[in-house]
């Protein structure tokens, strides 16, 4: 027979904890307030580099070439009725300069490849993003990752604009800078973006800055989003109630909502006080603890129902409630560690918003752990403080004659 | 169901899902690039293309014809010969067992039927590729690069500039027509650049949705969607127009640039240009058909068209198109039709000529009608290119995203390292903590991996940054299944019951507790894909799919192992972890 532990004894200390997590994140929020995103609020984030272009590359002709660059290679896909339609490839670990790139891309018809900087590795190029990929009469450029000059100052200088955030992504000559700016009713995405790339063009010429990446979303947009997103979560959790009401005994149901309304809160509190940036991406993360923590106590709540059943012998119900989280301790555990391995190998490759989701999600994970053990049991746990053992699942014998 | 049976349906939804997932790793794995690049152009781009090589190949026929009608069909055409010999079949003639050329060529009937060979062959290859790449998963903007921007058409504003002529009650389908007029226009201004499949849909009642994939000018695509539709009526010029078309057919792939520019300046007047003439095809595309050069001059602006409808002639009951001009119009399109009479106008929206009338005689009043044996289609279409000038909806661009695509490429590797990374993590530790029934928990997983890439796949999905990480959860969630039910067979080998009675009763009492969790969760990742957008929805998607395969997975698939195992290896204890006294 397994061990079992008197987890009852924690249901209060751990309900005061979780009170104290929770009005510490309620000061948070009253004080520092919520990063919110460019989802919830509106703006214009673009992310630039400034470096001097290492080649330029033009054609003339009556095939359809674009150009795709990566790490290893590019290549440079013709096609059209006038050509042979083929793929070059041109090989980075053979072709380490770019002179010895440029020496072969303009052995191609009609192809002209200016070489401005030769001896620069060739591994670490890239390529303005706002501009097609498609080869024609007009030069496309293409940059040096690490040879940024400016820092976040520059970049500032250049805007001299208040209400506009520039923060440094990346360190020395591998920077990039992303400018944040907030938009009001009736300013237009191209007014703000136009005026932007004209300031950064004037002071640092039009051929040295790249974007990397741009995100708008307008006034309209984000209230709508924000809207949405309340609606969602509302509903879910009303359904995942209902679910669990029809499922379970009433109590049962209403602990489980409580712990999974708990998680959610545990989650605001980690992401008011680090000063993550709230987006949908963390939304979601959110929301799929809301369903991870459901299914933890859903688990449990199964288990106390059977073991209602195969213990008559209980004399109070904690006495069901600590075997049942007993039996499904090792459940609730290797389940979370599985997650979690899942979860931080998400935390460790990525960047940007799914790293944040990863972080919230690790915290949620151990929350939904921890709820699904202590908190919904210690609900259902004052709820049935004068249960007796002939009222089985019900909460009085008055309801039981009713069901007979 | 016995095990033959389990087997069999196990071994269908495998073969199911491979169907599935077929396009997709033929067109990213088997799929060269420069044939992505051709499938992915707009249809009319295919039709043309598949022509001018066909042309280039027949005339390279003919011409060793005309060297030596008996030499034997060189091998890069070999493929014809299948298509030769049903032609001798069909005839009731044995085809000859050397195929020369002149063998080859007597099979056809004229060099027509001849060239619709080779220019099926081409299209077909093609559109093969295509309906792979239809019929796969798609990669979202975040990991292939490209721009999508999300427009708002203020369509009360639409309404209150057309002011009285609309009634009250006529007001919801104004707003309908307006809004599928101004998806028209977009449409047809973003075709002009000969992008590589952009999606342009509608969004709600009021909102666009445009998706360029790939790389595209950021720049001239904002200033394109805020600019207006540009309408105009030119005169044409027919004796440039005939050079032109002579010159063309003589020279049809070098005569354009890539981006649609004359390669040769000088092969019509420098007061004029050339445009296509278009159509719509059966599926509502525009379709060029011809080529006419047009006076740079404008006769007239198209602002100043005031409404536009079809109208059936009194008399002959022709269908025409009429419209009204305001005064000022009037005058200027009255003096010049006045000096033009017997010449053409084109009717020219966006550098493509819609309609190319001739001007019967000077017409003033502002009052104009079109006729020319038009269908009810080809009517209503002038009737709507019309429209756009007077029709004005002020477009709002509500959202932009602008995504290198080597961006997108590094969050490919991500999401590749994280999948592996946690899917290797999660199968040691359930090998090293569950022994030799961890076998199954890592078979179930990845056959897990495997069903939701196929049904993805299937419903043609958007795969995102997002969507992987929600199937990495998702694997570590499944995994909690088969924790449920081999937790479940340890209680029960523990109580000393045998292998195959504690692995029934083990499953038997995991059921509810693995259907309970997993609806709960069903029920949130379903609601929230069908009411989030962007990174929630692909999420949810993948989620959902996700808790339905490892249902499947770890009731079926697994149980399936175990049994196998009992009846068929005569297993007799389990090997399901450590301490366990069997």
């Amino acid at each position: 027979m397994k061990k079992t532990f008197n987890f009852s004894k924690g249901f209060i200390p751990t309900t005061v904890i979780s009170c104290a997590l929770i009005v510490f994140g309620i000061v948070g929020f009253l004080t520092k307030g919520i990063n919110l995103g460019l989802d919830f609020k509106p703006g214009l984030i673009e992310e630039v580099r400034v470096a001097n272009p290492v080649a330029d590359i033009s054609y003339n002709g009556s095939a359809n070439i674009s150009m795709d660059l990566s790490a290893g290679q590019m290549d440079l896909v013709i096609t059209g009725s006038s050509s042979n339609n083929e793929t070059r490839s041109f090989n980075f670990a053979v072709l380490k300069t770019v002179n010895e790139l440029a020496a072969e891309i303009n052995k191609i018809d009609g192809i002209t490849m200016n070489v401005r900087n030769g001896s620069y590795d060739t591994t670490k190029l890239f390529l303005n993003s706002a501009v097609t990929n498609q080869l024609t009469n007009t030069a496309i450029y293409i940059y040096p990752a690490g040879t940024s000059e400016v820092t976040t100052d520059d970049i500032r200088a250049a805007l001299g604009e208040n209400g506009v955030d520039i923060k440094q992504l990346g360190s020395g000559a591998d920077a990039s800078y992303q400018i944040r700016m907030g938009v009001s009713e009736g300013d237009t995405q191209n007014d703000i973006q136009v005026s932007v790339n004209e300031k950064l063009y004037s002071r640092f010429g039009k051929e040295n800055v790249a974007i990397v990446k741009t995100d708008f979303i307008g006034a309209g947009m984000s209230k709508s989003t924000t809207t949405k997103s309340i609606i969602m979560f509302v509903c879910v959790v009303l359904l995942i109630w209902a679910y669990a009401a029809i499922r379970f005994h009433w109590d049962f149901a209403l602990g489980s909502v409580i712990a999974l309304i708990h998680d959610t809160l545990i989650m605001f509190t980690f992401i008011c006080w680090t000063g993550m940036e709230f987006s949908t991406t963390t939304l979601a993360a959110v929301l799929t603890i809301v369903g991870y923590s459901i299914n933890a106590t859903v688990v449990i709540l199964d288990r106390i129902r059977y073991n209602l059943k195969m213990m008559p012998e209980a004399k109070k119900f904690n006495e069901i409630l600590n075997k049942s989280l007993s039996d499904t301790l090792t459940r609730s555990v290797l389940t979370t560690v599985t997650t979690l391995f899942a979860v931080i190998s998400l935390y460790v490759f990525t960047t940007g918003s799914i790293k944040d989701f990863s972080l919230a999600m690790i915290v949620g994970l151990i929350s939904g752990m921890y709820s699904s053990i202590f908190i919904s049991s210690a609900f259902i746990s004052a709820c049935r403080k004068n249960w007796q053992p002939e009222f089985g699942v019900h909460h009085s014998l008055k309801t039981v004659k009713a069901d007979e | 169901m016995n095990k033959r049976t389990r087997l069999v349906v196990l071994l269908a939804v495998l073969a199911l899902c491979f169907v599935f997932l077929w396009p997709s790793i033929s067109w990213y794995g088997r799929t060269p690039k420069e044939l992505q690049q051709l499938a992915l152009g707009s249809t009319e781009n295919i039709k043309s293309y598949a022509e001018l090589k066909a042309a280039e190949d027949v005339r390279a026929i003919k011409k060793m014809m005309a060297e030596d009608s008996s030499a034997v069909l060189a091998d890069e055409y070999s493929w014809i010969k299948k298509d030769v010999a049903k032609r001798y079949k069909n005839l009731d003639k044995k085809a000859p067992k050397e195929m020369t050329l002149k063998v080859v060529l007597g099979a056809y009937d004229s060099e027509m039927d001849f060239m619709s060979v080779f220019q099926t062959r081409y299209r077909d290859e093609i559109l093969k590729a295509k309906k792979y790449y239809e019929n796969s998963v798609k990669l979202g903007l975040d990991l292939s690069g490209g721009m999508n921007i999300i427009v708002k058409a203020d369509l009360d504003a639409a309404l209150a500039s057309a002011g009285d002529s609309v009634a009250a009650e006529n007001a919801a389908d104004f707003k309908k027509e307006a809004m599928a007029n101004a998806i028209e226009n977009l449409s047809s201004r973003i075709d002009k650049f000969g992008l590589t499949s952009p999606v342009i849909r509608q969004q709600g009642d009021d909102r666009i949705y445009i998706e360029i994939p790939g790389a595209a000018q950021a720049d001239a695509i904002n200033t394109l969607i805020m600019g207006k539709g540009v309408l105009n009526f030119r005169l044409v010029d027919m004796e440039a127009t005939n050079s032109f078309k002579a010159y063309y057919a003589q020279n049809p792939a070098s005569t354009f640039n890539a981006v649609g520019e004359l390669m040769d300046a000088s092969i019509i007047p420098s007061d004029c240009e050339v445009f296509g003439v278009y159509t719509k095809d059966e599926y509502g595309l525009d379709e060029r058909y011809d080529w006419l050069v047009v006076k740079k001059e404008i006769a007239l602006d198209g602002q100043h068209v005031k409404s536009a409808e079809i109208r059936n002639d009194e008399f002959t009951n022709e269908l025409q198109v009429c419209f009204n001009l305001d005064a000022e119009g009037a005058v200027i399109f009255g003096e010049f039709t006045g000096a033009h009479v017997g010449d053409n106008l084109a009717i020219v929206s966006d550098n493509k000529v819609k309609s190319n009338a001739r001007i019967q005689t000077a017409i003033t009043g502002g009052s104009v009608s079109l006729t020319g044996g038009f269908n009810y289609d080809e009517a209503d279409n002038i009737k709507k290119v019309l429209q756009t000038a007077w029709l004005n909806v002020p477009l709002e661009v509500e959202s932009q995203q602008v995504i290198g695509a080597s961006l997108g490429e590094e969050s490919i590797h991500q999401g590749i390292m994280a999948i592996i990374l946690g899917l290797g993590l999660i199968l040691i530790f359930m090998l090293i903590f569950y022994k030799a029934s961890g076998i199954n928990a890592v078979v179930a997983q990845i056959l897990n991996l495997y069903i939701m890439f196929a049904v993805l796949s299937a419903f043609n999905y958007t795969l995102t940054l997002s969507s992987i990480a929600g199937m990495i959860l998702t694997i570590g969630m499944a995994v909690d299944a088969n924790v449920l039910v081999f937790e479940r067979i340890k209680e029960e080998l523990r109580q000393g019951k045998s292998r195959s009675a504690a692995i029934s009763l083990g499953f038997d009492n995991a059921f509810w507790a693995i259907m309970d969790s997993n609806i709960t969760t069903f029920i949130a990742a379903l609601f929230l894909a069908w009411l989030g957008t962007g990174s929630i929805q692909g999420f949810a998607v993948s989620l959902a799919i996700g808790v339905l395969s490892s249902v499947f997975t770890a009731l079926f698939v697994s149980r399936l192992m175990f049994d196998f195992d009992t009846d068929v290896m005569h297993a007799k204890k389990v090997s399901i972890g450590w301490g366990i006294k069997q």
